[in-house]
């Protein structure tokens, strides 16, 4: 188990290093001069320009770049953006905005999304399962921004239940119709994927034995078949949770919640090259920690996995 | 679209006091009896910072905390603000005295030096301020912006403190329309307390003005930004006591709260522009702004060098059914090469050559020598004016019978330093909107290498340089009305290097809450609203 963790860790922090240092190089090889827009269309002076491609380092190669930027992270900094704010404080405004937007969501998707795949599984080809089955598909085939819109359209300015913009009513009132909107698409995945790999045990060989030990149903569903269907869906819920919190932005836009979402769609419009290296920083660490921490809850869920 | 109607009105001599609030009587609506207590909300989009001299996105808010020296009015007029008055004799040395009794909102009175000391921090190449090439004209800038090394000065030559209300301004060369300069959208004009010299990184977040409106904590980017009136402000009172300003990521969602009536003032997205009008009648300000839209053309580019085929192309294009089409009538074509809300701007100063005529375009097309190959029209994308180009190519490819093609770039910067490197060729998005409704404005910015305008044209000839400092330097701004206009009808209109298509307004819907607003150069003047009821 010991050896399993140690390799998983050295596992990444290779991907870091390798992930960190490509975005760095992609993000200020993009055409264009993220300093030309700093005033919109009108010019900042040719020597407030040099001075400032200066203090960020525009006007060195990019392994340079990067090595200021990991000493810079080796000392627990994020640095400033092109406009000299501390980019630490920028996002310390918006993850609360961002996590509880996505923290909502993903609740959201664990209790439906079980909910209904077991629903399905046990209760397999008929109404309920096909039910679950057409009202998934449904779902999918829906974009996420048509989706945004109409909920927004239904429940807010037809039925008025819910605010559809801002956050100015605090959670879970401004959060809910947004977060229902982003878990739809992660329960639908789940709800099929959970079904999925229920049935697929529900014919293995022990669930016989176990019917024919005659354990109640309950018990075989609630201890047997989820615990050893529960691989695939930890695995994409980790992931999922990882998307949720960096790949929110289309619904923070159309919601207006001014989280990390839109933080980076406007640094990515600007070619903020510092605040895209910081967001995605942050984001990388979250998602290679919870999927290493995933990797290590699977192994113990199934201890086949330390074998490999 | 309004026209100016006070180009001669505005000599240098009458710019003294105008009434003890600085603003022509008459030329605001009267606040209402109940006003003070009033409140309006105004959607606002990408919060930035705050300092008026590092402020590039954020005029509305910044406007209302500042009185600026000088005021332009919603009738166009030049009036003065803070300044009692701004003279010069020979248009390079200027005496700016002050209103006595001015303070900014921590109390500190407003005087020559709050002024002199703020411009000089703002220069200093040091401190990295966003609009510090504003102050370029002044003399001594030079020093403070050495291209190499560490400037060995902090002050300005230019600039002296004569005494407490007085302060004299030397510029580098003689420009009759630095009073223009001075007023409100020009924020790098505005003074500076002492206690935000000492901390200017506290006026990122909450500027200490002398305006209207104040600030009561320092704003955070992820909230709605909050102005209330000052009360000791000594100019002319605001029509309500609270702006807030709400974030919004969306403009299409800011037009739908306005329609809901949960918030009071939102611009107009392009998308909406055609339906605007049905979904808020009365309550659309389609405003006559200092803007001016048309089509660079690459003249580094040698096929481009004949005026003819210049001609050819901008009289190939029907910008009437263009601006029926696209922008739901809301826009004027161009007839000159400066926008009509520029003061004094003349008609037709771009003749025959600005009139949709598709035979004499194919005609002088054939003069030139026609046109091989495709003929592409760039513009910045993901700025949802990817319909405005094709309509462009379209009208070209059916009228002129040349292939053209509207290309998008990826993005704003990517278009940016395409055209500042002169990477493509052909025909290109280029606009210009002026701080100050004086034809100076958009003609410098277009002609002149230190305009500051990128996606303007490399047009830069001995003969309009000469042109353009003659005009400068005249004082009488009737004469100088005269000799702006002249470039227009005599060089331009002659060689067309660039080719006009619309003048621009901003556009702005209201909730049921606000009776009627007025504006300054296309942005309302959100002081002096009129609440319905």
């Amino acid at each position: 188990m010991g050896r399993y963790i140690r390799r998983r860790l050295l596992e990444l922090v290779v991907v870091f290093f390798a992930v960190t240092f490509l975005i760095h190089w992609f993000v200020y090889s993009l055409p264009g001069d993220p300093l030309l827009t700093l005033a919109g269309d009108r010019v900042v002076a040719e020597s407030v320009r040099n001075e400032l491609s200066h203090k960020f380092h525009l006007d060195r190669g990019p392994i340079v770049r990067y090595l200021y930027y990991l000493n810079d992270l080796i000392h627990g900094r994020l640095g400033y953006d092109l406009r000299g704010r501390a980019i630490s404080d920028r996002l310390r405004a918006r993850w609360p905005i961002t996590l509880k937007l996505g923290l909502t969501a993903w609740l959201l998707e664990v209790v439906l999304g079980v909910g209904l795949g077991v629903v399905a599984a046990v209760r397999r080809h008929r109404l309920a399962d096909r039910a679950v089955m057409l009202g998934t598909v449904l779902i999918s085939s829906v974009p996420y921004y048509v989706m945004a819109l109409g909920a927004q359209w239904l429940f807010g300015m037809r039925w008025r239940w819910l605010p559809i913009s801002g956050h100015r009513q605090g959670w879970p009132t401004s959060y809910l119709l947004p977060a229902f909107v982003i878990a739809l698409y992660g329960l639908a995945a789940i709800a099929r994927l959970l079904r999925g790999s229920m049935l697929e045990i529900d014919d293995a060989e022990f669930m016989r034995s176990l019917e024919a030990k005659g354990l109640a149903r309950g018990r075989i569903v609630g201890v047997h078949m989820l615990r050893n269907a529960a691989v695939p869906v930890v695995t994409f819920l980790a992931v999922d949770l990882g998307f949720l919190i960096g790949g929110t932005v289309v619904i923070e836009g159309v919601f207006n919640l001014p989280g990390v979402g839109q933080l980076l769609y406007g640094a990515l419009r600007d070619h903020e090259g510092p605040t895209i290296v910081a967001i995605s920083t942050v984001l990388i660490i979250g998602f290679l920690v919870t999927s290493a921490a995933v990797d290590i809850l699977n192994s113990v869920i199934d201890p086949r996995i330390r074998r490999d | 679209m309004r026209r100016s109607r006070f180009s001669a009105a505005i000599a240098v001599a009458v710019m003294t006091v105008v009434g003890a609030g600085g603003v022509a009587a008459g030329a605001r609506p009267a606040p209402a009896a109940a006003a003070p207590g009033g409140q309006i909300s105004v959607a606002m989009l990408q919060p930035g910072l705050l300092s008026p001299y590092r402020q590039t996105v954020m005029f509305d808010q910044v406007m209302l905390m500042y009185t600026s020296l000088v005021v332009i009015d919603d009738q166009n007029r030049v009036t003065m603000g803070q300044a009692q008055s701004v003279t010069s004799t020979d248009a390079q040395n200027w005496t700016i005295t002050l209103k006595p009794g001015w303070t900014f909102h921590n109390g500190e009175p407003v005087t020559a030096s709050s002024y002199v000391d703020g411009w000089n921090a703002e220069a200093l190449k040091t401190n990295k301020m966003e609009n510090n090439g504003f102050l370029m004209h002044i003399d001594g800038y030079a020093a403070l912006n050495p291209a190499e090394g560490e400037p060995t000065v902090t002050q300005m030559s230019g600039l002296k403190v004569v005494d407490d209300l007085t302060f004299t301004v030397k510029l580098t060369a003689p420009d009759g329309q630095f009073p223009l300069q001075l007023t409100q959208a020009q924020t790098a004009f505005y003074p500076m307390s002492k206690a935000g010299l000492a901390d200017p990184a506290a006026q990122d977040t909450m500027p200490i003005g002398n305006g209207p409106f104040m600030m009561t904590k320092p704003y955070k980017d992820t909230e709605d930004l909050e102005l209330v009136a000052y009360d000791k402000y000594q100019g002319k009172q605001p029509t309500s006591g609270k702006i807030t300003f709400k974030l919004y990521a969306d403009p299409n969602t800011a037009y739908a709260d306005a329609l809901a009536d949960n918030v009071d003032i939102a611009g107009v997205p392009p998308a909406k522009m055609s339906v605007a009008k049905s979904d808020f009648g009365d309550r659309v300000y389609f405003n006559a702004a200092p803007g001016i839209a048309g089509l660079g053309v690459s003249l580094w580019d040698q096929r481009f060098e004949n005026p003819k085929l210049r001609k050819a192309i901008s009289m190939s294009i029907d910008r009437a059914a263009v601006n029926k089409a696209i922008f739901a009538g809301a826009l004027t074509p161009a007839t000159s090469f400066t926008p009509a809300a520029e003061i004094g701007t003349p008609e037709n100063a771009c003749g025959e050559s600005c009139v949709f005529n598709p035979e004499q375009a194919k005609a002088l097309l054939a003069e030139a020598g026609g046109w091989t190959g495709p003929l592409e029209i760039h513009y910045p994308g993901g700025l949802g004016i990817d319909e405005i180009y094709q309509a462009y190519a379209n009208q070209i490819r059916q009228n002129l019978g040349v292939d053209a093609v509207a290309r998008p770039s990826t993005d704003w910067a990517s278009f940016a330093s395409a055209r500042e490197g002169a990477q493509f060729s052909g025909l290109y998005f280029s606009r210009w909107g002026a701080l100050y409704p004086s034809m100076q404005n958009t003609l410098h910015a277009f002609y002149t290498k230190e305009g500051g305008c990128p996606n303007c044209v490399a047009y830069y000839t001995d003969e309009i340089t000469a042109a353009l400092q003659a005009a400068d330097a005249e004082v009488d701004q009737a004469k100088a009305i005269e000799l702006y206009s002249k470039i227009q009808t005599d060089i331009l209109a002659r060689d067309l290097p660039w080719i006009p298509l619309f003048y621009e307004t901003y556009n702005f819907v209201t909730s049921t809450k606000i009776k009627s607003m007025t504006a300054f150069a296309g942005v309302p003047i959100y002081e002096a609203v009129v609440l319905a009821g």
